[in-house]
């Protein structure tokens, strides 16, 4: 094949490299305040979305398989939101302080949403069951709102 | 009567067959985060896949020949190597996507996680294109797939305040948690979903397939003209349900069992079991035509022998083809990779590549000396070449938009 012919497949193959380069070297970060606030957004979002198919389950709208699929769908959420803060770097005192409270509060959400797991794997999930997840959901709003999130 | 039955079968699996997991997926993110502030983008995505199926279509019928000979007649070897490249990789990559969506549906309806599904999904996929027919295949799958009807009717079941839905659709304001890029961003997948570039090798190819002559012309204008809007109001009730109960929540929709939460609201188990049996049917149909579109593709390009028509012994570098697509989605798959991030990018990148094909079928929609009669007329030719900008400007912006958002996030 000559080289003019080959000219397609090497810049396809070129873009395709520079964007999983850019995509995973988070060309699109933006400061360590936004990102914790981005990790305890998509932490509240899963720990409501729990709470929402508990909720449907207690008043039997729903399946305990689709509550299950529901609750470990939102752990690997919770997983990635604290991948994300691991890797975030801190400037000053104040910022490591607030990376150590995002730490501690996405990883209670984490515990509170694998506790509900366990509880519905066991059928065993209860109000208390809830009550964590509501309790894990209220510390993220606090420490949010030191971050900056409304 | 007959003929009657024809045309509201065609339409009712254009309905059922117009949804896809990148659909289903990016109409829920949509709402979940926007509301309805991006319903102008499904309008505008609804009548340009109209436009370009209904073009497609009669090139189809009139010429006997399918999008892919005509790029490569058109365009040359060289530029249609390039575009060959850029179709197949983004229609493997919805394959990939649309296994995903099969083996996470059934997740949700057993709680069997989705790895141990993928395979199954791939093999069902294989066996259907090998044994059914293309018009059974077709007709099963768009029927099955209106199921999803069901998030209209959560919809209605929800009871929303009609007037908050529609100041969203006519205030395109932004949520305070939003950026103008993310908007851009989900503008842009809103309308790659819309109007993926697989859609348009399938239906060309099975015009071909089926055997359409200019006899069929009225009939496919119907399918597409009244079914392509049809299945866009369900759409639009997927984003309106999740405007409705998870926008005021402030979940954000990531995964597909995050989609089904304002049904089940709604309707609850029942309506579950229709949306999951919806869900499948979409997904199955969409892996069906993009793995038979990564066949068209390829054997278009190639000249070599193509077609369900013909037994698997006469295209034989077909099958095997979407055989090898089917076990590299597969394999994509089983490396553990979100098929919900995948069924994104997919979008994403559909819209990138949307001139590639428009463009051609939009030189030889205005050809009289290959269209004859059925040539485009002044007005068709206005909202082409409008659609033609519109797909570009697209095209250019989402790559950036993908960079500087972060895919979305």
């Amino acid at each position: 094949m000559s080289s003019s012919a080959r000219w397609p497949a090497r810049s396809v193959t070129a873009t395709v490299m520079i964007l999983i380069v850019a995509l995973t070297s988070g060309c699109g970060g933006s400061g360590a305040r936004a990102d914790l606030a981005q990790s305890l957004k998509e932490t509240h979002a899963a720990l409501r979305s729990v709470e929402t198919a508990l909720q449907q389950l207690d008043h039997g709208r729903t399946t305990r398989a689709a509550v299950q699929v529901t609750a470990e769908d939102m752990a690997d959420q919770i997983g990635t939101a604290q991948r994300r803060i691991v890797t975030t770097s801190a400037d000053t005192g104040e910022e490591r302080e607030l990376r150590q409270r995002c730490q501690l509060t996405i990883a209670s959400a984490l515990v509170a949403v694998q506790d509900a797991e366990d509880d519905l794997a066991a059928s065993t999930a209860s109000p208390s069951t809830l009550a964590r997840l509501e309790a894990a959901d209220r510390h993220v709003a606090s420490v949010a709102t030191l971050v900056g999130e409304p | 009567m007959k003929k009657i039955f024809a045309v509201a079968l065609g339409i009712l699996t254009a309905i059922g067959g117009f949804l896809d997991i990148g659909d289903i997926v990016t109409n829920a993110v949509v709402g979940s985060r926007f509301g309805l502030s991006l319903a102008w983008v499904v309008v505008v995505g609804v009548i340009g896949i109209c436009v370009f199926a209904q073009m497609s279509g009669r090139v189809a019928a009139v010429s006997g020949r399918a999008t892919f000979e005509i790029i490569r007649e058109r365009l040359g070897p060289r530029a249609a190597l390039a575009n060959l490249i850029a179709s197949f990789l983004i229609n493997l990559m919805t394959l990939t996507a649309e296994i995903g969506g099969i083996a996470l549906a059934l997740q949700l309806a057993s709680s069997v996680h989705y790895l141990l599904w993928v395979p199954l999904a791939a093999i069902a996929v294989w066996l259907v294109i090998w044994r059914v027919r293309f018009t059974t295949m077709e007709n099963v799958a768009g029927l099955v797939g209106l199921a999803l009807i069901g998030f209209a009717v959560a919809l209605f079941l929800l009871g929303p305040d009609w007037e908050t839905l529609g100041r969203q659709v006519l205030h395109h304001g932004l949520p305070d948690t939003e950026k103008a890029t993310t908007y851009w961003f989900y503008a842009v997948a809103l309308f790659g979903a819309a109007m993926t570039p697989y859609e348009v090798f399938f239906f060309s190819s099975g015009a071909v397939e089926e055997g359409w002559t200019t006899k069929d012309l009225a009939q496919s204008r119907m399918n597409v003209l009244v079914g392509f809007p049809l299945g866009g109001i369900l759409s639009l009730s997927i984003a309106a349900c999740a405007a409705v109960v998870l926008l005021p929540q402030a979940i954000a929709v990531t995964s597909l069992s995050q989609v089904v939460l304002p049904v089940v609201e709604a309707g609850g188990k029942l309506l579950l079991a229709v949306i999951i049996v919806g869900v499948v049917a979409a997904t199955f149909g969409a892996a069906l035509e993009t793995t038979l579109s990564a066949g068209y593709t390829l054997a278009q390009f190639n000249g070599w022998s193509w077609g369900k028509f013909r037994r698997p012994a006469q295209a034989a570098r077909f099958h095997l083809t979407m055989i090898i697509c089917v076990i590299v989605g597969l394999g994509v798959l089983l490396t553990g990779v979100d098929p919900i991030k995948v069924t994104e990018l997919s979008v994403v990148f559909s819209a990138v590549a949307l001139p590639l094909t428009y463009l051609p079928i939009l030189i030889i929609a205005n050809d009289p000396q290959y269209m004859g009669e059925h040539v485009n007329g002044s007005a068709m030719n206005v909202v082409g070449m409008a659609y033609l900008v519109v797909i570009v400007v697209a095209s250019l912006a989402a790559i950036p938009l993908l960079l500087i958002t972060g895919a979305g996030s």
